[in-house]
């Protein structure tokens, strides 16, 4: 016999709001009926949030500066002039003088933006290198557990016993002090804090069920870490990174402060700060301006990061959607419940 | 250990707590919803009224309003809560501490939680002794020790000095009962009393808490999902759906004749009540969110019975006999039919 | 516990050398030989302990299973009964390969699914799905329920239909969720409604058998009439076979075509549905079904309570597992681990005292 099944199914009848609506509406009456069953598109989303769009803004300038910059400037950021030294900020000498002179009279707006592409050069891969190296070991060390667990973890500890700059030094000065080394350098010291990120969390995920149901369907390790690993743990290292960003720019300001990092005439936003530490009492500008545009980069990254955690999040997505004053009060009520 | 199950219900004359027309208001991420709207029930002491009901009804935001634990995540909007006469939510902070325990306590669902981890259960039962009957630590240990016999603790003097941990689950929800009627109040809230426990262990409890009631001639208020604890265990019941009560009365006359189209549907899911191979009447579709209730009767999206009135008008709970209630516009055609 | 005293009790327990105190193994396969051609699924002498920390901080061996045997034949519902800590769980994990058994074999139509590899074995998985107890862990949040749904076609992209979107649209249709639901995303639905995403993902891969752990006890009651009558419905449309485990008697009662009790790692009681719950010959089962609350008001007015709690399952009782619990233990029952007896036909037990018509709890 055929069953038909008499109960109409939950659904079928179901009055709620819910099954129609595919976003924050679940949570908000206001909302009214949304016909689009999309999720909002990520642009919507940054719109939505004005930090992020600000930040994102930002990013986006500094990496324009950073590619396009040596076209556009020419030899602008190494044309000396001794006889505009040290000049203040101001507007009465073009584009060029808007941020004022450094002690040979070089355009400071020049050389920032010069030295961020140097800058992104080292501190980019450096940063993509640890992410991509310490999580990928990371995630296989926490999925499997047991010995090779250990092992990751030993290692990173062992990296982790020496300090970084310690470290960077001497691999410095044993090899040529080259952009290529000092990415390697950095990379490498960096590898364990994402390697234990991504064990923790991977061995948290591991016991969850719905990666048990995925290994009785027979999925195999890495299309379970792929598929359920991966999405969960990468907001989290993501944010670990862009934390670390600024972390491994100021290494790397420090090591060409001790001469072994960028060489001159090429110029980092970390050296710049190094180089305008003795100005400090005289021409404050040489000094705080790259520190300022690595407070501003940074922040921007954190930033960005955090919304990305919110963006990706299907349960979470919903705040960045709903009107400013609701989300401000949904954070504050968060906390207790 | 055979015991017999417990004998009808002795009255008394005064309710010993009284709510009358609460309301409870949540603070959620997406604004404020009414999670209890305007219900009223009595006990007398020496019977236990069931507060019936499926997750997410307001039952358990009932019993934390009624013993005053509901900050900060809800807050009463209105109505009157009166034990031995009194509205306890009139009463200023000191007033109403003094309450708790000797007059109103309250037994959670989840027993590890509700006790101190780092405090030995001895401290801890002893507490209630110090706080409110100002004993010295040596005498309110030897009533924490007389409380863990009375709640069939093996070798309770020993047991005393131990860590809530240390228990298993059974023993520590003895331990938040015995800590419960410690000052032999006039009302008890059991909240789930049982449910994280296994049926041999459960049937022990419900037990001991008929045990005590006769004892200390307590009102319990009973707070669960379960239709047959409810009819092994409460004298009268109050059936709870998405904020509000759809019907009370004598359990015995309401499991026998349910006189809400919703009750019905609760009997009717029990499996107990259908040969196995056979269909399961339930109850079709899910319960409103809390934040789209609908206007006219809460029940009438999964009501087999629903018309045009009960999507316009709520229905009061309307007397039906003696000691009986119900809130649908259509109950006696649901009794003769 | 590798050493109690039980090693001479199973004569017959073929090519597992350590499969001691099996429950009945002869007996078993006949049973269901007799019941439905040949089982689909039998486990013979089940084993399976865990190093867990002990309590003065050396290692201890918490012994989840202890020679469990079941069989299950096509289109049929085995109906696995007990309470916390009795193996349940870990006999479930055993029967999906998530957990490898110390002793005892597992044979599905024959073929032992632990010996199998690459094609074979993932050819093996699609036969036998899970739905899981917690039906908000167990589906990936950030999965739409698409992509859930879809999931098991990932691995295997051999059985994944010409037109996925059409296919994930039948199977939200056949558990009773719209189609419009394959964009939404677990949190979007309630309880009920992500227990059938549950049996939806378990349908993908057309199995023969689902091990259903616990499927409603996280549901609502009214909510979980629905998710039973939609096993129920499958079973008929799509012939499966269930393994449904569950605390929930009257719930096991009424799916359950054969029932098995589970006491710390011991099926103390197997048999046909209506025999084990009108009859039942182990004092446990008639003590859980006496301590389980129910509607009917006209209990006998006695009910079994029984004292203690489930002894812990790193320091089992010797002899009979439910000996400190049980009220009518003898001095056997501490040195003898009893032997599994066909009491009635095809209704076997594991007392040395079974409750031969004694009346049940209701």
């Amino acid at each position: 016999m055929t069953a038909t099944p008499q109960d109409p199914g939950p659904t079928a009848q179901d009055p709620g709001p819910a099954p129609q609506d595919p976003g924050p509406a679940p949570q908000d009456p206001a909302a009214a009926p949304r016909p689009a069953p999309r999720p909002a598109r990520w642009w919507t989303l940054l719109g939505g949030d004005r930090f992020a769009a600000a930040a994102a803004v930002v990013l986006g300038l500094v990496l324009t500066a950073a590619l396009l910059g040596p076209v556009l400037l020419g030899d602008a950021a190494e044309r000396q002039d001794l006889r505009a030294s040290l000049r203040p900020p101001s507007l009465d000498h073009g584009v060029l003088g808007l941020l004022g002179t450094d002690v040979l009279g070089r355009s400071m707006l020049a050389r920032l933006i010069d030295a961020a592409g140097t800058t992104l050069s080292v501190a980019l891969p450096a940063v993509v290198c640890s992410l991509v190296i310490g999580s990928a070991i990371g995630m296989w060390a926490g999925y499997h557990g047991g010995l090779r667990e250990s092992a990751a973890m030993r290692v990173a500890d062992v990296i982790l016993s020496f300090p970084s700059l310690l470290l960077a030094v001497v691999a410095l000065y044993v090899f040529t002090p080259s952009v290529a080394n000092l990415v390697l350098i950095l990379a490498i010291t960096r590898i364990p804090v994402y390697l234990r990120t991504a064990r923790a969390e991977a061995a948290e995920l591991r016991s969850r069920l719905f990666v048990d149901a995925a290994r009785t369907f027979g999925a195999g390790s890495g299309a379970t870490i792929y598929r359920h690993i991966l999405p969960i743990t990468l907001p989290t290292l993501l944010t670990v990174a862009t934390v670390d960003f600024s972390f491994v720019m100021l290494t790397e300001s420090s090591l060409s402060f001790l001469g072994i990092g960028i060489q001159p005439p090429d110029v980092s936003w970390g050296l710049m700060v190094a180089q305008g530490r003795q100005y400090l009492q005289t021409a404050w500008w040489i000094a705080v301006l790259p520190g300022v545009a690595i407070v501003i980069t940074t922040v921007s990254a954190t930033i960005i990061a955090a919304w990305a955690r919110l963006a990706t999040d299907p349960a979470q997505r919903w705040r960045l959607t709903a009107p400013r004053a609701r989300r401000a009060r949904a954070n504050r009520g968060e906390t207790p419940s | 250990m055979t015991v017999p199950t417990p004998a009808a219900p002795p009255s008394g004359a005064e309710p010993a707590l009284e709510v009358e027309n609460l309301s409870v208001d949540l603070n959620t991420a997406s604004g404020t919803v009414r999670a209890v709207d305007g219900i009223s029930f009595a006990v007398r002491k020496g019977v236990t009224l069931a507060l019936l009901g499926e997750s997410g009804c307001g039952k358990s935001m009932t019993a934390l309003a009624v013993a005053g634990l509901l900050d900060p995540v809800a807050e009463v909007a209105e109505g009157a809560v009166r034990v031995g006469g009194t509205d306890v939510l009139r009463l200023g902070r000191a007033e109403r501490k003094r309450l708790a325990g000797p007059v109103l306590s309250i037994v959670f669902q989840d027993a590890l939680t509700a006790l101190n981890p780092v405090q030995t259960v001895g401290a801890q039962l002893g507490e209630p002794f110090r706080i409110h009957q100002g004993l010295s630590r040596r005498k309110a240990r030897e009533k924490a020790v007389e409380l863990m016999r009375t709640v069939g603790i093996p070798e309770p003097r020993a047991r005393a000095r131990s860590y809530p941990h240390q228990f298993s689950g059974g023993m520590r929800q003895r331990l938040l009962i015995a800590m419960a009627v410690a000052l032999g109040p006039d009302v008890l809230i059991a909240d789930e009393p049982t449910t994280a426990l296994d049926v041999t262990v459960q049937a022990q409890i419900m037990q001991l808490l008929a045990d005590l009631q006769a004892e200390h001639d307590m009102a319990v208020v009973l707070i669960t999902h379960d239709l047959a604890v409810v009819a092994e265990r409460a004298d009268n019941v109050a059936v709870m759906y998405a904020g509000t009560v759809v019907e009370t009365g004598p359990v015995h006359e309401v499991f026998a004749a349910p006189g809400h189209p919703y009750t019905r549907g609760l009997l009717d899911s029990v499996p107990e009540n259908v040969d196995r191979g056979q269909r399961l009447r339930s109850v079709p579709g899910s319960p409103p969110e809390l934040t789209a209730i609908p206007a006219g009767c809460v029940f009438q999206a999964r009501c087999p019975m629903a018309r045009d009135r009960c999507a316009e008008e709520r229905p009061a709970l309307t007397p039906a006999g003696p000691s009986r209630a119900a809130a649908c516009h259509f109950s006696e055609e649901l009794a003769s039919a | 516990m590798p050493d109690s005293p039980g090693r001479s009790d199973t004569p017959d327990a073929p090519a597992v050398p350590d499969a001691t105190a099996a429950t009945g193994s002869a007996a078993a396969p006949a049973a269901s030989a007799a019941q439905a051609g040949g089982p689909l699924l039998s486990a013979t002498g089940l084993r399976k302990s865990f190093r867990v920390a002990g309590g003065n901080g050396g290692k201890a061996d918490l012994t989840a299973l202890d020679g469990v045997d079941l069989h299950v034949g096509r289109g049929e519902t085995l109906g696995l009964v007990g309470e916390s800590g009795c193996g349940k769980s870990t006999l479930a994990r055993v029967l999906l390969l998530l957990e490898r058994p110390d002793a005892g074999t597992v044979r599905f139509e024959g073929t032992d699914p632990f010996a199998l590899r690459g094609r074979d074995l993932l050819k093996w998985r699609r036969r036998v799905q899970m739905v899981f107890q917690d039906p908000f862990a167990s589906l990936n949040a950030r999965m739409s329920a698409a992509d859930i749904i879809g999931e098991p076609w990932r691995t295997h992209r051999d059985a994944a239909p010409a037109d996925r979107d059409q296919r994930v649209r039948e199977l939200l249709d056949l558990v009773g969720l719209r189609p419009g639901d394959a964009r939404r995303y677990p949190g979007e639905f309630s309880g009920g409604q992500r227990q059938r995403l549950g049996i939806a993902r378990a349908l993908a891969l057309g199995p023969e058998l689902i091990v259903c752990d616990e499927p409603v006890s996280a549901l609502d009651l009214s909510v979980q009439a629905q998710v039973l009558n939609l096993l129920a419905d499958l079973q008929q449309r799509l012939g499966v076979s269930y393994v449904f485990i569950s605390h929930d008697l009257s719930v096991v009662r009424h799916v359950a075509d054969r029932v098995s009790v589970m006491y710390l790692g011991k099926v103390v009681e197997h048999g046909p549905t209506e025999s084990v719950f009108e009859r039942p010959l182990h004092p446990y089962t008639a003590a859980l079904m006496s301590a389980a609350p129910s509607l009917g008001a006209a209990r006998s007015g006695r009910r079994i309570l029984l004292s203690g709690e489930i002894p812990s399952p790193l320091d089992p009782p010797s002899g009979c597992r439910f000996r400190t619990r049980c009220r009518q233990a003898t001095d056997l029952c501490a040195e003898t681990p009893p032997a599994p007896a066909e009491v009635r036909e095809h209704h076997e037990t594991l007392c040395h005292f079974p409750l031969e018509g004694a009346p049940a709890g209701a």
